[in-house]
């Protein structure tokens, strides 16, 4: 089950809200989410929730120990095994292609245990979340350990489950706390409503309409020629960025229904100044945890540029099995450290200049996203060589798509927006009737929407 | 709280909008047969605006027609001149993506109105594809009254509790499916050209209609899968039971002969099924001929001979020179009042 769907909008979504606020079964809520995230889980597949309650339940065994506070090799025997099946599920495979030859029908039959696995959607995420609930309570930043129930919610919870963000129990510790006791607030929900019709909006109405655009040069990337390969980049960087914003917008308005306050994943990242500020502004739950949980204890700025390869290497890898995510980490550790190295030049530039060159860099970077190598290749060969004919240039409607989306991101404040705050009645009235008009009109491009991009991650 | 209130009202408000649009079917009668034009091209119609506009047609006819058939885009392409029965008035009411369930709801909603026609042909989806979703042109209040005549008749019938909760999830999908058909954006925008005054899109000559109900057949397609897969069972027998009933209960609005028959596929795909049954279509197909006999309707399982290098639109949809000459012979002995 996805959220840009019908029936999670209309079924799913309205029918878990009213059994979550009604009276006299309130007591009954960290179950109701439960069992509502294990349903809206298993529309991927009833396996892989079993991979989810074997996550959930290991590590609980394993933290609730009375030793484990004290014990290293009970850390190692928590995170281990969650790390095995996220190996396993998402680099197996990856591992054996890199290594053998499978074209050769007896070496792929040896390894077809690893090779012919479906990925279970978000395992990187809720692998992440496991992980650093088990590196907190072992570092005694957790005193109280919560229930089981509450640890599965936590773990499960649907607004998050399949892509983040990537919640530190400390986050939400306080609601998860008092679930059974919470009211409902109305304050929340407008905020809810309000960020769940912005994320809408901006997968449906930008992100998707980009990928639209784009469609036809993803899947040949040799029709591309000098300027719509500048197109394919700039419109790619838009449409990575509206999709997975708009993801994190409706995960935190699911989140602010149920009296939850996830922390935001963006900050405006196209308007960094520098590929380090960057880092400090894109899917930040994931920069914090690879910063908190990798890169402090391989020494932080102690060893830098080493740190910086592999703690970037490791995001690449976190995003996908496959080399292009490696050398994407790679290219963006090579921006970051040649940052660290001309600080000195490059904060003594006009802030335009830095943001600019900052968006160009990470938009050319969002390619090792798009193609596989032999793509890449294909389309800087083309992009250099291929000369643009009439037909081959992105139509005026196309540019207009872009440009929309580029003064949105640059100059639309939508979390403010989306806050769905005003001093008068007039001021909420107007705002949520924008609200609606732009639910209706997104509804009506639902059916066109794809799947969001970071679920296969 | 103020604020949500003020949302999902405006909402409402809009949502209702867009229901008046995608009901919203355009004044004039595109099947009137003294319209000068005898096609007509369409596309962005949704297909319950179709049913919609049929049923319309058929309610500002005269008189009943002499010959309907009934069933969904694998009896839409069959015309007047197809089934070649001279004088008879002949009109297609079959309904793409809709299955047998519509087929008894139109009929409902036709002998309601003392319009069913006089001999009504009813096409089967083969039995193999256990095509059976609840229809999706009826209101949302007409789709409720149906679940209960659904439920009223598992309850009677003795339905285990897994084929009741089979009832109920499929009429809360089929309303959803149809709320979610709503915002379809291309039925929308075409509601919106046609409203005021702009031409439709007409790009699609796959979507050309005649004014006696049917569609111009798809073009035939060189690459025909050898064998269909077969569906699992989706059909409740004593559903089946039941809608076969209630097209049975036209009789008392004036129809005199009921005849149904199950749809064709590619011989390859049939010499498959005939030779592999599976326990399901064979249940179904039993269910089909015994109620229909109780019920005095003529019922056609039986395959004729079909020439193997005659051209398909692919395999579950058979072609009308080969369909309408097997209609025109099912219904002669039924219509000789209006040969000319």
């Amino acid at each position: 089950m996805i959220f840009n769907d019908f029936g999670f909008l209309f079924a799913f979504l309205p029918l878990v809200f009213v059994l979550f606020y009604f009276p006299g079964v309130t007591v009954l809520r960290p179950y109701l989410l439960i069992a509502a995230s294990l349903i809206f889980y298993s529309f991927a597949g009833i396996e892989h929730a079993i991979v989810l309650v074997a996550d959930i339940v290991w590590v609980y065994f394993i933290v609730t120990r009375g030793s484990f506070r004290r014990s290293d090799a009970m850390l190692y025997a928590a995170i281990i095994p969650p790390a095995i099946a996220l190996a396993y599920y998402k680099y197996a495979g990856f591992l054996i292609t890199s290594a053998f030859d499978i074209a050769v029908p007896e070496t792929r039959a040896q390894f077809s245990l690893f090779l012919d696995v479906l990925l279970p959607a978000g395992i990187s995420f809720f692998t992440f979340q496991v992980i650093s609930f088990a590196i907190d309570r072992h570092r005694g930043e957790i005193d109280v350990l919560p229930s089981l129930p509450t640890f599965a919610t936590f773990i499960s919870f649907f607004p998050q489950l399949v892509a983040g963000p990537i919640l530190r129990y400390h986050d939400v510790s306080g609601t998860l706390l008092t679930l059974k006791s919470l009211r409902m607030d109305g304050d929340k929900i407008a905020r809810g409503v309000g960020y769940i019709c912005i994320g809408l909006a901006a997968k449906v109405l930008i992100a998707d309409t980009l990928s639209h655009y784009i469609e036809p040069y993803r899947n040949a990337p040799e029709l591309v020629s000098q300027f719509t390969a500048v197109y394919v980049v700039f419109a790619y960087s838009f449409q990575i960025y509206f999709d997975f914003y708009g993801y994190s917008m409706i995960a935190i308005g699911l989140g602010a229904l149920f009296g939850f306050s996830f922390p935001h994943n963006f900050n405006r990242p196209y308007e960094a100044k520098s590929p380090q500020d960057f880092w400090r502004r894109w899917h930040m739950t994931l920069s914090f945890w690879i910063k908190d949980y990798l890169y402090i204890p391989l020494g932080g700025n102690k060893a830098y540029v080493r740190n910086i390869v592999i703690v970037m290497a490791a995001c690449g890898l976190w995003h996908g099995a496959g080399w292009t995510f490696i050398f994407w980490g790679l290219y963006h550790a090579a921006l970051v450290v040649t940052y660290h190295f001309t600080r000195n030049f490059w904060d003594n530039l006009p802030t335009l200049f830095q943001v600019a060159i900052t968006f160009v860099l990470v938009s050319i970077g969002w390619i090792l996203f798009l193609y596989d190598f032999d793509g890449v290749y294909t389309f800087i060969l083309h992009a250099a060589n291929s000369a643009d004919s009439q037909a081959s240039l992105p139509s005026l409607e196309m540019w207009i798509a872009l440009g929309v989306a580029a003064a949105i991101c640059f100059f639309v404040n939508f979390e403010k927006f989306a806050e769905n705050k005003s001093n008068n009645l007039t001021g909420s009235f107007i705002l949520n009737v924008t609200l609606a008009v732009l639910f209706v009109v997104t509804l009506i491009f639902l059916d066109r929407s794809e799947t969001f991009i970071y679920f296969r991650f | 709280m103020q604020r949500v209130v003020i949302f999902l009202i405006s909402s409402a408000i809009l949502v209702v909008m867009v229901s008046y649009f995608s009901t919203y079917v355009p004044p004039n009668d595109p099947f009137n047969e003294t319209n000068s034009s005898s096609t007509f091209s369409v596309s962005g119609i949704s297909q319950s605006k179709f049913a919609k506009m049929k049923l319309r047609h058929a309610a500002l006819s005269p008189t009943p027609y002499d010959v309907g058939i009934f069933g969904n885009s694998r009896a839409l392409n069959i015309s007047a001149k197809d089934i070649d029965r001279g004088a008879c008035r002949f009109f297609n009411f079959s309904i793409g993506g809709e299955s047998l369930r519509a087929s008894a709801a139109l009929i409902e909603q036709l002998s309601a109105i003392k319009k069913v026609p006089r001999v009504i042909i009813v096409s089967v989806d083969h039995f193999e594809l256990q095509m059976y979703n609840n229809p999706f042109f009826i209101s949302a209040w007409a789709r409720l009254l149906h679940f209960f005549d659904d439920l009223g008749a598992g309850l009677s019938s003795g339905a285990s509790l897994r084929e009741i909760t089979t009832v109920v999830w499929r009429t809360v999908w089929t309303q959803i499916l149809s709320f979610q058909r709503m915002f379809e954006y291309a039925f929308l925008a075409n509601t919106f050209r046609s409203m005021f005054g702009f031409a439709t899109d007409q790009t699609e000559a796959a979507k050309v209609y005649l004014s006696d109900g049917s569609r111009r057949s798809n073009i035939a397609s060189t690459n025909i899968p050898p064998v269909l897969s077969a569906t699992n069972a989706q059909i409740l027998p004593w559903q089946l039971k039941h809608d076969l009933g209630r097209i049975a209960a036209a009789k008392s609005a004036g129809v005199e002969t009921i005849i149904l028959y199950e749809s064709f596929l590619h011989p390859t795909s049939s010499k498959y099924f005939d030779d592999n049954p599976s326990a399901h279509a064979t249940r179904s197909r039993e269910a089909l001929l015994s109620t229909c006999e109780e019920l005095g309707m003529k019922c056609i399982t039986s395959k004729p001979k079909m020439d193997p290098e005659m051209s398909w639109s692919d395999a579950s949809h058979p072609p009308r020179s080969f369909l309408g000459p097997y209609i025109s012979e099912l219904i002669a002995p039924y219509t000789p009042v209006c040969r000319s």
